[in-house]
């Protein structure tokens, strides 16, 4: 439970999370994510001899922004999507797709449970990079692992 | 618990450290750095205007390394894995944003590492990856797994694919190419040896190509190609029936050491006697083989790379720098073989065609 005062605090200004937690919901939308995430493995091994590794983002990013595109016609009032801060969205985005170039050769010439194995050391390199850079310290861990996953998530 | 998870997969001594492992852990920092960029976007962008752009600029990002006529290459069956692609990328994000939402992490975040084992059961399930926990010897259980992983799929992958990298990618591929092959020669080289993965099929192989071995055998199965033409239908090529029983012995049992010579041994005694000088030449020029085959591989990095991205870049170029000394190499073995079987024939009753008229 995360008051307002704390969620400033913590340099969150996002919406409060939800008093309590639902459960079952929860796990369906965990039972969700899991069979997306090994869709997305599967779907991508399978067409790893077909197309290259930019082909394969390139598929990634148009459908995602097709998928967008169908989410944003269904409710227009969230559809604000001028640019602010370009630099931020470049380091963002330049990093996210070499990792998805690394992820992807990897999906195709490793082991499933191998990938996904190392690929879970990336709180470790979140925390680190967080101390780093955000200056945040090693208190309240719970609650900062929420805010991270959070912001993993997107 | 999750370190447990990741431990248990990742024992020490398997081959976590090839270059696409190392590329993982890259993978991952890229990841923890874009999602401190989303902790910083978060602040002015809404969740829907950060995933605009993320796939916007990924596009465009993309566009450097395709092939615009890239839709044509997929087949009808390639579309739904395709789609599978998008959605499920789309979709997990999605799932796992709205999961962070409707429940406390603390409840989400071990349903997260579910993860692992049901993508352990996944490889299991759809592409016979086995992954014993409880192996004793762990050189062993990761030859197991190393397996099952890639050896019908690697070949076919390799012979359907085609790479389609932009030169200005080359000069940054050779580069990483030779930093790939420096931390192959250092990291995994013990367990390179006892995998064998690299024995169950052709040289067209995305780790395994680096070992020596297995170098020479490719080699030797290129000189042999020309050779069996000319053979005789009565008498079976003598060199592809030592490897394929070498190739058996070794399937068999991975540990023994390699056992090269034995099926050559001959049953008669006069005849070994006679045939011993000539199993020493080849035996030498096997090992010259061997010493130049190395010599070439350090000179120039690995010929394979475990980067599928790079895999494909400088594979002919590497090919037409080594194919001298190699097919020099290769005729010096076939004219000896070629020699050796010769002579035998002169006393063999079964070599009916050099006997005859």
């Amino acid at each position: 439970v995360v008051t307002p005062v704390e969620s400033e605090a913590l340099g969150q200004p996002e919406p409060p999370p939800p008093r309590t937690s639902n459960v079952p919901a929860a796990v369906a939308w965990m039972v969700g994510t899991l069979l997306s995430f090994s869709l997305m493995a599967i779907s991508v091994r399978q067409l790893g001899g077909v197309l290259n590794l930019f082909e394969l983002l390139m598929v990634r990013a148009v459908g995602g922004l097709g998928i967008l595109l169908i989410v944003m016609t269904a409710q227009p009032r969230c559809s604000a999507l001028a640019l602010r801060r370009p630099g931020m969205h470049l380091l963002r985005n330049g990093s996210h797709f070499i990792a998805n170039l690394c992820w992807t050769n990897a999906v195709i010439v490793m082991p499933l449970a191998t990938v996904f194995a190392i690929e879970f050391l990336m709180p470790v390199w979140a925390g680190l990079l967080a101390v780093l850079f955000l200056g945040e310290r090693f208190h309240g861990q719970p609650r900062r692992i929420r805010s991270r996953w959070a912001s993993s998530a997107c | 618990m999750g370190f447990l998870g990741v431990l248990i997969i990742l024992r020490p001594g398997i081959e976590a450290f090839q270059p696409a492992a190392l590329g993982v852990l890259a993978a991952s920092l890229g990841y923890a750095v874009s999602n401190i960029g989303t902790k910083k976007l978060i602040p002015v962008q809404s969740t829907i205007a950060i995933l605009f752009w993320m796939n916007l600029m990924q596009a465009v990002m993309a566009l450097v390394g395709i092939d615009l006529a890239f839709p044509l290459r997929l087949g009808a069956h390639d579309w739904i894995w395709a789609i599978g692609i998008a959605v499920g990328g789309t979709a997990a994000h999605y799932c796992l944003t709205n999961a962070l939402r409707v429940a406390d992490a603390i409840v989400v975040i071990p349903l997260d590492f579910l993860r692992i084992p049901l993508i352990a059961f996944v490889g299991w399930m759809f592409y016979g990856e086995t992954l014993d926990c409880w192996c004793s010897s762990a050189a062993e259980s990761s030859c197991r797994e190393s397996c099952g992983t890639c050896a019908p799929r690697c070949a076919e992958a390799q012979s359907r694919r085609e790479y389609r990298i932009p030169t200005a990618y080359r000069a940054a591929a050779q580069r990483v190419q030779a930093l790939d092959a420096s931390v192959r020669f250092t990291f995994s080289t013990p367990f390179a040896r006892s995998s064998r993965r690299g024995r169950e099929h052709g040289c067209h192989d995305a780790f395994a190509r680096s070992e020596p071995l297995r170098r020479v055998r490719c080699l030797r199965r290129d000189a042999r190609m020309p050779q069996q033409a000319q053979r005789s239908p009565g008498r079976p090529a003598r060199r592809a029936p030592a490897a394929r029983t070498e190739l058996q012995s070794q399937s068999a049992t991975p540990r023994r050491p390699a056992c090269r010579d034995r099926p050559r041994r001959e049953r008669d005694p006069a005849r070994a006697e006679q045939t011993a000088p000539l199993r020493g030449g080849s035996s030498r020029q096997q090992a010259e083989l061997d010493r130049m085959v190395g010599a070439e591989a350090a000179r120039q990095g690995c010929e394979s790379s475990g980067f599928f991205l790079f895999g494909g870049g400088n594979r002919s170029r590497s090919n037409a720098s080594t194919s001298t000394g190699r097919s020099r190499a290769c005729a010096a073995i076939s004219t000896a073989s070629t020699v050796d079987l010769q002579r035998l024939r002169g006393g063999d009753s079964t070599a009916a065609s050099s006997a005859a008229p």
